[in-house]
């Protein structure tokens, strides 16, 4: 067992304690897990770079019943599972191939093109590519239930007198995914996947649907809640939560209307506890998987990233809670990388960091069709190890010789992007029940900061609320309207604040409980120096501060409160902050200087360039080198950046010894003569097209 | 033992009803429309043929439904009374009235609805009386109040609740609908049919709310689902079944609990589904003409699928495909609005497009004209284009009440009736209407189809509007236009590019060909060899991008082939909404599609009418009068009551020349003769003044 592994656990231990979780035992949970076996990362997911292609859907059952394709699309699915096809595969550097497995449609109806997945698996294997292979949660019940005519039990019923389906794909109908025999097909599916096939990757897809609302309508769902409850709190606490302490009628929230602030302590609870069984699930599925091959890879699909949705509440994923038990997670969120015509810079950061923060990989559409080089270029910039999906199965034929070029240059020069970590001197608390309970100003003013840091290349962290129980890293805390934070956390602050870390907090940061429940005053009143607004009669939203932001010194730490992160678009009421919205905030400048000022000093990167130009700062423990990623994300106006100034925090007893400049988009590497200030490296980059990337090698 | 008896019968007619529908889709590995059972206009009633049809109609004003409903005027009993006084039927055939069609049979049920059949009863009496024909109606809801109470059991005809609520006519919950193919209420039916035809003595039967009959939530009925089981495994061997959806089995598809907006209808299940509902709805009035036919080889079958061609995607909003339902019917309603006019932004609103497909389908058009809600335009509207019928002039106080302008125009009608009687259009041009063009795709084939009709409306070129079967003979045609028609089998595609071989035009517009009858994208236009231009590229499964281009002209074979690449609207329709009147305005490119099927064609068009936009015109020939019939229509009449000088240029048939030409209106002043000029194989003449209506008969006489 590895160091990490060890430590998530612990911490995933720590994150439910936060909560205010204990573990509960609804009857269809899983069995008591030997915890370290599911967190396991694969070694070849470490070792190797990750470049992926994917054919999951092109099988005739699925693309029949779907309807729409094209006459020759079938034609195109044998073409996909040749020798020849595979073979540009390799040499097109794709080291993972996700091909279809299991739709759902039933494996006595999927068996034609399980036969092609087998032969095309040793295809893979032969030329060295691994192998993953798809698993839908949906189930195509047309054909699925003349296999399992028990099924029926599992779907769930309508929600609102409509039936619960994928998309608009009325076919696929969607289960209770704890009910046992659902599991146990799943088990069935995953053995003859890790078992007969020997696969090297799972990819789970639908995650994000899974665990959605209306999912839990299944009257088992309502029993496992009525349990979950009973179990999670003592009877003394269920009367302080909800005012009684007999659960044994309480129905989950049949309800669509658009939400704000989520007051209510059933839909609390229920968003909880739907991410709960989400994560049980895939807890399970991954003992199971990594029982049977502690080397295959764990992918699942939850879609949206951090790109505004409230995925607590949507879609039951915490992602702090759920990624422990996985390697690798997707993102379908959109937010391709651009700055749009409004001059919104839009990108996929914060899931890159996400992932980062929760130490994962990323797998998103990055190159093909779906993709361009910003994005491949995020991807080496930001996410670990991965250039993503950079096509189709016949991508060897298709893709085009740009993106061919970023491929090369990734393998080429993998070893500047394996094993780092990177340097980040502000953290971005997104808390719990801050962001699952509210869906308007936490998520507004969190994804703003974000973007001002962002824009301005300051080195940060998304962390979440288990990581406050170690901030060591940090030299700034930020809280955007974090309101709900427990008394536990605020210790955890009010710590890390007297030991010298700065803390930025905005609008009603720790005004609210765990709970929702608003305090009298802030919790970090003593640190913010500024009383709350006075509380407001029923739904209406505490108001906003007037006045500069304050600024004081406490113990030894600095503490900025600025009253409000102001949006330059303002999003409307209830609705995800999504990337229309992600406009620069008014006073992004204030926001920084506040980080700057909380930090007590420079920060360890500053470059100096236009604000649509990204900076990412890692940091090889093994090589001790330093290496800087800067991305041109408005790369189609503004070819060329000329003359892009960085400076660097060099570690303290370590000196530069060469500083080394690559890029995709240029035909040579260059050295570059640093300017030393101290512990300080400052050099200019002459040009940047799309991207570079600095080596900074230590001595 | 005699119910026994009957039920056995009753079941085996219906098995063999269903097994002959399931045959006949059987017969085709496509969704094909099954085939018309025989040429209804052989066996349309002989009185059709000789009368020129004026109705009036008072199917909703028993008391027993207009109590229920509520909301009547506290006059509205002594109306209805006197509306069956001697004295109002009277005065009804003074006025011109030929057929009245009177409240029958609503849906409360026989029992309940005793009182006001008795006196329809007596009203028909009075009717054939008087020498005119008698029409009943027949509701297709179920009033369940009144009806549970004479047949509990019926609480099994009903639909179910569809996503969450109950299925009920508009706002009116008391009429809840029904699966029509029940055996139960098939058999009711028919004893309601039967009653009037043996009691009644009904020379017409008004089916209403066909509309609404195979609507989505109707197939909800768990015997439906079942239906559709059995018509799928019926219509695919198990592998045609596995190329369709990639698996063969059946036993547990459902239809679509779905109600979103939809744009093209890619599921083959949703695909299937459209196709079965409109068998069924088919199926239905199949078995009850052949009954009413039985029962009295002269009586007319009527029906109201309420939308005509008006934008509404009625193949999958109604399941109703007019090639294949009409087929069992002598004429058709349109309760559709668009009634004639200009709009205020310009936009000519007509019902042409639904007069063109009844007539293509040997139907006449019922639509309501006359009256409150009409006007002599809308008359010479169904005078111009409709066949032997001018439409419903109002309820059975007409007689009483009709504006003396609305007299003339029947007037008009039934004196000149000899021409308005055996008539069949000349049109040079054909307009495609494809099954699973129109059926699976709510967007650009409906948009581009409907401003295609538009633009030839306005200028007035002589068309028909086809559907798939009439591709088997073009040979009236010298143009086929395909606006957007982009599902189109390969049989289909051998049968145009025969067409446009022997010499015939081909216009085709935006994605025309590119995807099979099964809505899968070809690789390529399935008729590039025809359009030589680039086929658009796809985007993601189902949608395609078009890209604009140059019109493409050039010869293929004898006949000439034009691709444009756009009906360019002028007001743009949402995605998914109908492309009703409000979007009909002229495309901004009306110029480049009227001048691609004139050049297509490769001669001058039969008829050219030199007037504004908004006059427009219709051909007809009666060939055993040897008479062309111009009929101008003046739908701008509002802002211009008057167009002066309007220069008409016809063809003549070979072997005729023309003798005279003579000027008749109900707008007033005598008939009169024009000169004219004849050069080569045409004549040009001048009508010198067009109110609202004016017909231009040329009398012709052999060379």
């Amino acid at each position: 067992m590895c160091k990490s592994c060890c430590s998530l656990t612990v911490l995933l231990e720590l994150g439910l304690f936060v909560c205010g979780c204990s573990r509960p035992r609804p009857k269809t949970e899983a069995v008591a897990p030997e915890k370290s076996a599911s967190l396991m990362t694969p070694g070849w997911v470490n070792d190797e770079p990750l470049v992926v292609v994917g054919n999951w859907d092109s099988m005739p059952i699925f693309r029949r019943r779907v309807g729409g394709s094209s006459t020759s699309q079938e034609e195109e699915y044998r073409k996909e599972m040749t020798e020849d096809a595979v073979k540009r595969l390799k040499d097109l550097g794709v080291n993972l191939a996700i091909t279809h497995f299991y739709k759902g449609f039933g494996l006595q109806a999927e068996k034609e093109h399980l036969e092609d997945t087998r032969k095309y698996i040793a295809l893979l294997k032969k030329y060295g590519v691994r192998a993953g292979v798809y698993i839908g949660s949906t189930v195509a019940y047309e054909t699925f239930l003349a296999e399992n005519p028990k099924a029926e039990d599992w779907f769930v019923p309508d929600f609102l007198g409509r039936p619960v389906f994928y998309d608009d794909q009325t076919f696929r109908k969607r289960v209770y995914f704890m009910h046992p025999g659902y599991r146990e097909y799943m088990k069935r599916v995953l053995r003859l996947a890790v078992e007969d096939y020997k696969v090297d990757e799972i990819d789970f897809d639908n995650t994000s649907m899974q665990a959605q609302p209306p999912i839990f309508e299944h009257p088992m769902a309502v029993q496992d809640f009525r349990n979950w409850l009973q179990s999670r709190y003592p009877q003394e606490a269920l009367v302080k939560r909800f005012g009684f302490s007999n659960m044994r009628y309480v129905l989950p929230p049949r309800y669509d209307r658009p939400l704000r602030a989520i007051n209510d302590p059933l839909f609390q609870e229920w968003a909880d506890f739907r991410c709960y069984q989400l994560s049980s699930y895939y807890a399970e599925l991954a003992r199971h998987i990594r029982h049977m091959n502690p080397n295959a890879a764990i992918a699942t699909n939850p879609h949206s990233g951090i790109s505004g949705r409230n995925t607590v509440w949507e879609q039951g994923v915490d992602y702090p809670t759920f990624l422990p038990h996985m390697d690798i997670v997707w993102t379908e969120e959109g937010n391709e990388a651009t700055v749009t015509p409004d001059g919104i810079l839009v990108s996929k950061i914060r899931t890159y960091k996400m992932a980062t923060s929760l130490k994962k990989r990323v797998i998103t559409y990055t190159a093909g069709t779906r993709g361009g080089k910003i994005q491949m270029a995020e991807s080496m910039a930001y996410n670990r190890q991965s250039l993503g999906m950079v096509g189709g199965a016949l991508a060897g034929y298709q893709l085009p010789e740009d993106q061919r070029k970023y491929i090369r240059f990734f393998i080429d020069n993998f070893q500047h992007f394996r094993d780092v970590d990177n340097v980040a001197d502000v953290a971005v608390l997104q808390s719990h029940a801050s962001m699952a309970f509210n869906n308007d100003r936490p998520w507004q003013s969190a994804m703003l900061f974000e973007q001002a840091l962002i824009q301005a290349k300051a080195p940060f962290d998304i962390i979440f609320d288990q990581q406050l129980n170690d901030l060591g890293k940090y030299r700034v805390l930020v809280l955007p309207d974090q309101e709900c934070l427990s008394d536990a956390e605020l210790d955890l602050i009010r710590k890390f604040v007297s030991r010298g870390g700065g803390l930025v907090a905005t609008e009603h940061s720790s005004l609210y409980t765990e709970w929702r429940r608003r305090r009298p005053d802030f919790g970090l009143k003593e640190l913010f120096r500024v009383s709350a607004p006075p509380l407001e009669e029923g739904a209406t939203p505490d108001a906003i501060m007037k006045g500069p932001a304050v600024k004081g010194q406490a113990g030894n730490g600095r503490v900025v409160y600025i009253p409000e992160v102001k949006p330059a678009m303002l999003k409307p009421p209830s609705v995800s902050m999504t990337s229309e919205y992600w406009k620069l905030p008014v006073n992004a400048e204030e926001l920084i200087a506040a980080v700057r000022w909380a930090a007590g000093g420079n920060l360890s990167l500053d470059v100096k360039a236009p604000p649509t130009v990204t900076a990412e700062l890692l940091r090889q423990e093994k090589t001790g080198a330093m290496v800087v990623h800067l991305i041109n994300y408005d790369a189609l106006r503004h070819p060329v950046v000329n003359g892009v100034v960085v400076s660097v925090q060099i570690p303290d007893g370590k000196k530069v010894e060469r500083i080394s400049l690559r890029s995709p988009d240029e035909d040579k590497s260059l050295t570059i003569a640093p300017r030393l200030k101290g512990q300080r490296a400052e050099f200019t980059v002459p040009r940047l097209s799309t991207y570079s990337l600095v080596v900074i090698n230590l001595g | 033992m005699i119910m026994e008896r009957r039920l056995i019968c009753t079941f085996g007619c219906v098995a063999l009803l269903l097994a002959v529908v399931f045959t006949l889709a059987s017969c085709m590995t496509r969704p094909e429309p099954v085939a018309p059972k025989k040429q209804v206009s052989a066996s349309r009633p002989s009185w059709l043929h000789t009368t020129p049809l004026v109705m009036v109609s008072n199917h909703d004003s028993m008391p027993i439904f207009q109590r229920r409903r509520g909301g009547s005027p506290v006059g509205q009993e002594e109306e209805y009374i006197k509306g069956d006084s001697e004295e109002a039927i009277r005065k009804l055939k003074d006025i011109g009235v030929t057929l009245v069609i009177l409240h029958f049979y609503k849906g409360f049920g026989l029992e309940a609805e005793k009182d006001h059949m008795e006196k329809a009863k007596q009203t028909a009496a009075l009717v054939h009386k008087y020498g005119m024909r008698v029409g009943v109606y027949v509701g297709s809801t179920i009033a369940y109040e009144t009806f549970l109470a004479e047949k509990p059991q019926a609480e099994k005809w009903f639909v179910p609740d569809f996503l969450g609520r109950p299925v009920f006519y508009d706002d009116q919950t008391f009429r809840k609908r029904v699966y029509f193919m029940h055996p139960e209420y098939r058999e009711y039916m028919k004893r309601v049919l039967t009653i009037a035809e043996k009691e009644f003595k009904a020379d017409l039967i008004h089916f209403d709310n066909t509309s609404m009959q195979a609507e989505p939530p109707i197939f909800q009925h768990p015997m439906a689902i079942d239906d559709f089981r059995k018509f799928l495994q019926t219509k695919y061997s198990p592998e045609q079944l596995k190329q369709r959806f990639g698996f063969s089995e059946v036993r547990y598809m459902l239809p679509p609990r779905y109600d979103r907006p939809l744009t093209a209808i890619n599921d083959p299940l949703f695909q299937e589904w459209t196709d079965f509902r409109c068998v069924q709805l088919t199926a239905y009035y199949a078995e009850l003409e052949e009954l009413l036919r039985t029962l009295n080889p002269e009586v007319a079958v009527e029906t109201n699928p309420h939308s005509g061609i008006s934008g509404r995607n009625t193949i999958w909003e109604q399941g109703v495909d007019y090639p294949r339902l009409l087929a069992h019917m002598d004429a058709v309603w349109t309760e559709e609005g668009d009634p004639a006019g200009v709009t205020e932004d310009g936009i000519l609103v007509s019902k042409i497009r639904t007069f063109k497909m009844a007539s293509i389908l040997k139907n006449t058009l019922f639509v309501a004209n006359g009256g409150g809600g009409g006007s002599t335009l809308q008359l010479a509207e169904s005078m111009a284009f409709n066949r032997q019928c001018l439409g419903d002039v109002g309820g059975t106080l007409a007689g009483y009440d009709l504006p003396q302008d609305q007299r003339d125009y029947i007037n008009f009608y039934r004196r000149n009736f000899d021409h308005y009687r055996d008539v069949d259009n000349i049109a040079d041009v054909a307009v495609l209407h494809s099954y699973a063009s129109m059926g699976y795709n709510n967007d650009r084939p409906a948009v581009s189809t409907m401003l295609f009709e538009q633009a030839l409306i306005q200028a007035r070129i002589p068309f028909d509007l086809i559907f798939d079967d009439h591709l088997k003979d073009l040979s009236k045609y010298r143009v086929l236009v395909l606006a957007d028609q982009e599902c189109l089998n390969d049989e289909k595609l051998d049968v145009i590019r025969k067409f446009v071989e022997q010499g015939g035009g081909l216009v085709a517009t935006e994605l025309s060909t590119l995807f099979t009858e099964w809505r899968l994208r070809r690789p390529a236009f399935g008729l590039q060899d025809l359009f030589h231009a680039e086929s658009p590229r796809l985007v993601r499964r189902g949608q395609v991008a078009v890209q604009e281009t140059p019109p493409v002209r050039n010869q293929a074979g004898k006949g000439r082939v034009v691709y444009i690449s756009d009906v360019k609207p002028s007001i743009p329709k949402p995605p998914g909404a109908r492309m009703t009147s409000q979007y009909w305005k002229l495309p901004e490119n009306a110029k480049d599609l009227i001048d691609a099927v004139q050049w297509a064609a490769g001669a001058r068009m039969s008829l050219e009418v030199k007037a504004p936009p908004n006059v427009v015109a219709e051909l007809m020939e009666q060939k055993p009068a040897g008479e062309l019939l111009i009929h101008l229509v003046n739908y701008g009449r509002v802002k211009t009551p008057s167009v002066s000088n309007i220069e008409v240029s016809v063809r003549i048939p070979q072997g005729k020349k023309a003798s005279k030409v003579t000027l008749m209106s109900p707008d007033g002043g005598e008939d009169r003769q024009v000169n004219f000029v004849a050069k080569e194989d045409r004549i040009t003449f001048t009508v010198p003044r067009l109110q609202t209506y004016t017909l231009a008969l040329v009398t012709l006489a052999p060379r």
